[in-house]
C-alpha cells in the first residue's frame, strides 16, 4: 500500500527541528519573521535545542509558516515525538527549581546560623538563637521536602529491592539531621545541623545537574544526525510516501535542494550531493547513474531518480544512530566495578556510622550524634560511582565530534593496551578510488566497449573500488540473473545465459593463470570459466599516509600491513611508508590466520580496515576501526567506524584514550584516597557536619568537573578542521 | 534588637514568596533558553508584536 499519507496533526502546538541555527540572532529573526506572518502565534525557537515551535489553527497556517521558513534561508525538518527528549527537559526542569530552592534556602539558612557562629563561645541571647533555630527550621523545610525529594525516592526505591545505593546515606543523612535539630529546636537543647543539611542538599543536586546536562548536550548532536531524514519521499509520480515506509526497489525522485531520503542508486539524472555530514569531507560528489547515495545527504543542484537498497533499518544513516544508542548505554568494567565496591561501601557507612555514635554515646561525648552525622555524610561514595562513567560519556561524546563513532563502549578502554595496529591497504592506506590503467585482452572476440559492460554489469551492487571504477567506466548496464559477491575473491553472474565472473583467477578461471605483469593489480574477467581480458588497476596513497604510519608506530610496538593487493607497485608503495614486511596477497581467510597468530604471541592487535573483505578480521582483532562508512556490515563488525575518513585521527586517537584513562584514574585516585583518609578524622570526632558536607559534595564536583576536562578536543589538532 | 522578631518573620515571607516566583519562572520554561533572550536587547522591535501566548498544555 503506497498510499498518500500525511500523518502531520494540522492544529495545535507544532514542533520543527532547524539544523541551520548558528546563532541566538538566528533565533530572534525567525521569531520576527513568522510572528508578522499573523497565522501562527506563540513562535519560539530554542537556541541549544536548534527546535522551533509554534501554535498553529490549520495546516494551511503551518505550510505558510514552513515556506516563509524556507524564504529566509532556512531548512527544517517535523520534529519526531522523542521521548528521551520530552523526558530529559522535564527532568531538567525539575532539578532546576529544586536546586534553585535548595540554593537559595542554603543561604538564608546560613545568615541565621552565622549569628551564632559570630557569637564565639558566650554565645547570644537564647531568645534570639530560639529565633534564629526557627526561622532555619521554616526555610530547611521546603529544603527537605521539596527539594532533597530525588534522594528520598531513591533511598526508598533502593530499600524495597533490598540493595542500598548511594541515596541511602545521603537521604538519612539529610533527614536525621534536620528531624533532630528542629527536635533541638523545639525543646530549646543541643545542637542545630539546618545549615550542613541544607547546604549538603545544594551541592548534591548541583552535582547531578551538571552530569545531566553533560551527558545530554551530547545525545543533541546524535538526535540532529536523525533529524536530517526528511519525513516524506518524492515518489516517481510526485507522491509523497512516509520514507519509513519505503522499501527495496522503490522508485524517488530527488530535486535539487532536498535531502536524499534512502539509501538508493541513482537510476537517471545526475548531480552534485554534499555528503559531508557522513564524510566530514566539505567537497561535493558527482553522483550518476549507478552512484550510491545516502539517506541523509543533501542534494545540491541536479535532480536524478534513484532505486531504494533496502528498508529503512539497514540504511547507514539508522545503523549510526543505532550504534551510537548502544555505547551510549554501555557500563565500562571501571564503573561495575565501582559500583560494587560503592554498594559494600554504603553498608559500611551505615555500619561505622552508627558504630562511632554509639561509641561517643558511651563515652558520654555531647556530640556524639554530631559526629555519627559527619562520619555518614563524609565517607558517602558518590564522587567513587561518578567517577568512570561521566568520563566516558563525555570521552564518546568527544570523540563522535572527531569523526570517530564508537560502537563497543570499551574500545577507549581496550586502546591503551593495544601493542600492534594492522591495516588494510586498500581503501585505508590509499584511497579507495583506483585507476583503470590497462585493459589486456586473452580473447580477442571481444572489444573494450562489451567487456566494460559486463564488467559494470557484474559491479552493480558491490561497493569494492574496484566496482566503483568499473561502474564509472560504462554507461549502460544490461540485467545479470545469480549475481553473487564472493568477499576478498569476485563477483559472478549470469548474463545471456554464459556465466562471467570477474575477480582474482583462482576465482574467475578457477585455476591459476599468469597476470601480463606486476605493475598493476590484475582482475580477471571469464566467460564459463574462459579468460577474457585482464583489467589493471593502479591505486594511490591516501595523503598523510606517510604521516599516519610514522606517528601510529610511534605509539605501538607493531606496525603490520595485511593486503589482498598482490602488484609489486603495492608493495613497493608501502615500503617507501616505511612499512618493513607488509603482508601481500591475503585473503580473508589469511588475515583472520595472521591475526590470531599474533595474538597466540600475546599482542593486542588493532585491526584497521574498510571493506567487507576485512570484516572477519576486524571480528577476531582485539578492537577494530572501520574507516569510511560505506557498508554497513563492516561497521557492526567494528568497534568503531572512522566516519570521516581522516586517519590522521587514528594517533590523535591512542593520545586520547590515554587522557582518558588518566583522568579517570585521576578520579578514582582521588574518590578513594579522600574516602579513606577523611573517614578516621570524622569517627575522632574532628569533623564538623557541615565541613563533611561540603567536603562530600566537592570531592563529587571534582570527578564531574575533572571529566569535563575531556570535553576539550581542540587540542587534538583535529578539533580545528 | 527586639526589632529583629518582626524582621526576621517578614524576610521569611519574604524568602517564601521569592522560592515560589522561582519556581513558578522555571514552570513557564523561562530557563530554556539563556542565550537567545541576552541577544534580545540587540534587535528591534517590529510594529506587528508576537505576543508570547503560553497554552495551558505547555505549562503543565
Amino acid at each position: 500500500m503506497n498510499d498518500l499519507a500525511i500523518h502531520r496533526s494540522d492544529e495545535g502546538e507544532q514542533h520543527f527541528i532547524v539544523p541551520d541555527v548558528r546563532c541566538a540572532g538566528c533565533c530572534l529573526t525567525i521569531e520576527r519573521e513568522l510572528g508578522q506572518l499573523g497565522e501562527i502565534a506563540d513562535v519560539n525557537v530554542n537556541y541549544a535545542e536548534k527546535r522551533l515551535s509554534f501554535y498553529s489553527h490549520s495546516s494551511e497556517s503551518t505550510d505558510k509558516a514552513i515556506s516563509r521558513l524556507t524564504e529566509l534561508g532556512y531548512t527544517s525538518a517535523p520534529e519526531a515525538p522523542n521521548e528521551g527528549l520530552k523526558q530529559y527537559r522535564e527532568e531538567r526542569q525539575h532539578l532546576l527549581a529544586r536546586l534553585g530552592v535548595a540554593g537559595i534556602g542554603m543561604m538564608q539558612v546560613m545568615t541565621f546560623a552565622l549569628a551564632s557562629y559570630l557569637a564565639g563561645p558566650s554565645g547570644i541571647d537564647d531568645a534570639y538563637e530560639g529565633l534564629m533555630r526557627w526561622a532555619s527550621l521554616v526555610i530547611a523545610v521546603p529544603v527537605t521536602l521539596y527539594s532533597a525529594m530525588p534522594f528520598h525516592r531513591g533511598a526508598l526505591r533502593d530499600l524495597r529491592n533490598g540493595l542500598p545505593g548511594m541515596d541511602v546515606p545521603v537521604s538519612l543523612a539529610i533527614l536525621s539531621a534536620v528531624s533532630l535539630s528542629a527536635f533541638n529546636t523545639v525543646n530549646q537543647s543541643g545542637e542545630v545541623y539546618f545549615d550542613s543539611a541544607c547546604m549538603f542538599t545544594f551541592f548534591l543536586l548541583t552535582g547531578r545537574f551538571l552530569e545531566l546536562t553533560t551527558r545530554h548536550a551530547f545525545h543533541v548532536d546524535q538526535s540532529l544526525g536523525e533529524h536530517l531524514l526528511p519525513e516524506f519521499a518524492r515518489m516517481l509520480d510526485d507522491r509523497s510516501l512516509e520514507v519509513k515506509a519505503l522499501r527495496k526497489d522503490d522508485q524517488v525522485r530527488v530535486l535539487s535542494g532536498e535531502t536524499v531520503p534512502a539509501d538508493a542508486v541513482v537510476v537517471s539524472g545526475s548531480s552534485m550531493v554534499d555528503e559531508s555530514a557522513f564524510t566530514g569531507e566539505g567537497k561535493p560528489v558527482y553522483k550518476s547513474p549507478g552512484s550510491k547515495v545516502l539517506a541523509g545527504t543533501r542534494n545540491l543542484d541536479g535532480e536524478f531518480e534513484a532505486a531504494v537498497l533496502t528498508s529503512s533499518e539497514d540504511w547507514v544513516i539508522s545503523h549510526l544512530s543505532e550504534l551510537y544508542r548502544k555505547s551510549a548505554a554501555y557500563r565500562p568494567a571501571f564503573a561495575v566495578m565501582a559500583d560494587v565496591i560503592a554498594r559494600y561501601f554504603v553498608s559500611g557507612i551505615l555500619l561505622l556510622a552508627t558504630g562511632s555514635g554509639i561509641y561517643w554515646w558511651l563515652a558520654s561525648a555531647e556530640d556524639f550524634f554530631a559526629i555519627a552525622l559527619a562520619v555518614l555524610v563524609v565517607s558517602c561514595p558518590c564522587a567513587l560511582s561518578l567517577a568512570t562513567p561521566v568520563a566516558y560519556t563525555i570521552a564518546s561524546g568527544a570523540v563522535r565530534r572527531l569523526g570517530v563513532l564508537i560502537s563497543d563502549g570499551s574500545f577507549l578502554e581496550k586502546l591503551n593496551k593495544i601493542d600492534t595496529v594492522v591495516f588494510d591497504k586498500t581503501g585505508t592506506l590509499t584511497e579507495g578510488t583506483l585507476r583503470l590503467e590497462r585493459i589486456a585482452f586473452i580473447d580477442q572476440n571481444f572489444d573494450r566497449a562489451e567487456v566494460l559492460r559486463i564488467a559494470a554489469s557484474l559491479e552493480v551492487s558491490s561497493l569494492h573500488p574496484v566496482a566503483l571504477t568499473l561502474r564509472a567506466e560504462s554507461d549502460e548496464i544490461v540485467p545479470v540473473d545469480e549475481l553473487l559477491i564472493t568477499a576478498g575473491f569476485g563477483v559472478s553472474g549470469r548474463i545471456h545465459d554464459c556465466e562471467f565472473r570477474l575477480g582474482k583467477p583462482t576465482f574467475a578461471a578457477g585455476c591459476e593463470v599468469e597476470s601480463p605483469d606486476e605493475s598493476f593489480n590484475w582482475v580477471l574477467l571469464t566467460r564459463d570459466k574462459n579468460p577474457v581480458c585482464w583489467f589493471g588497476f593502479s591505486d594511490r596513497l591516501r595523503a598523510g599516509a606517510d604521516k599516519l604510519v610514522a606517528e601510529t608506530g610511534n605509539r605501538v610496538s607493531d606496525l603490520m600491513v595485511f593486503s589482498g593487493d598482490r602488484s609489486s607497485a603495492g608493495r613497493e608503495r608501502l615500503h617507501e611508508l616505511g612499512v618493513s614486511d607488509p603482508k601481500m596477497n591475503m585473503t580473508p581467510d589469511a588475515k583472520i590466520e595472521g591475526l590470531r597468530e599474533l595474538q597466540a604471541q600475546g599482542k593486542k592487535v588493532m585491526m584497521v580496515g574498510d571493506g567487507l573483505n576485512d570484516a572477519g578480521a576486524m571480528a577476531t582483532a582485539d578492537i577494530s576501526l572501520a574507516v569510511n562508512p560505506v557498508d554497513t556490515v563492516v561497521q557492526s563488525a567494528a568497534d568503531a567506524t572512522l566516519v570521516s575518513g581522516d586517519l590522521s585521527a587514528i594517533p590523535e586517537l591512542f593520545d586520547y584514550a590515554e587522557r582518558v584513562q588518566r583522568i579517570i584514574r585521576q578520579n578514582l585516585c582521588w574518590a578513594l584516597a579522600y574516602n579513606l583518609s577523611v573517614i578516621p578524622l570524622a569517627m575522632m570526632g574532628l569533623v564538623a557536619p557541615w565541613i563533611a558536607a561540603l567536603g562530600m559534595s566537592m570531592s563529587s564536583l571534582l570527578v564531574t568537573l575533572n571529566a569535563c576536562r575531556l570535553a576539550r578536543t581542540s587540542q587534538l589538532g583535529l578539533g580545528q578542521s | 534588637m527586639e526589632i529583629l522578631f518582626v524582621l526576621i518573620p517578614v524576610s521569611l515571607i519574604i524568602v517564601m514568596i521569592s522560592l515560589g516566583a522561582f519556581v513558578w519562572s522555571v514552570q513557564s520554561h523561562q530557563y530554556d533558553d539563556l542565550e537567545k533572550e541576552a541577544h534580545r536587547i540587540l534587535f528591534d522591535e517590529t510594529t506587528t508584536s508576537n505576543h508570547p501566548i503560553r497554552h495551558e498544555e505547555e505549562n503543565s
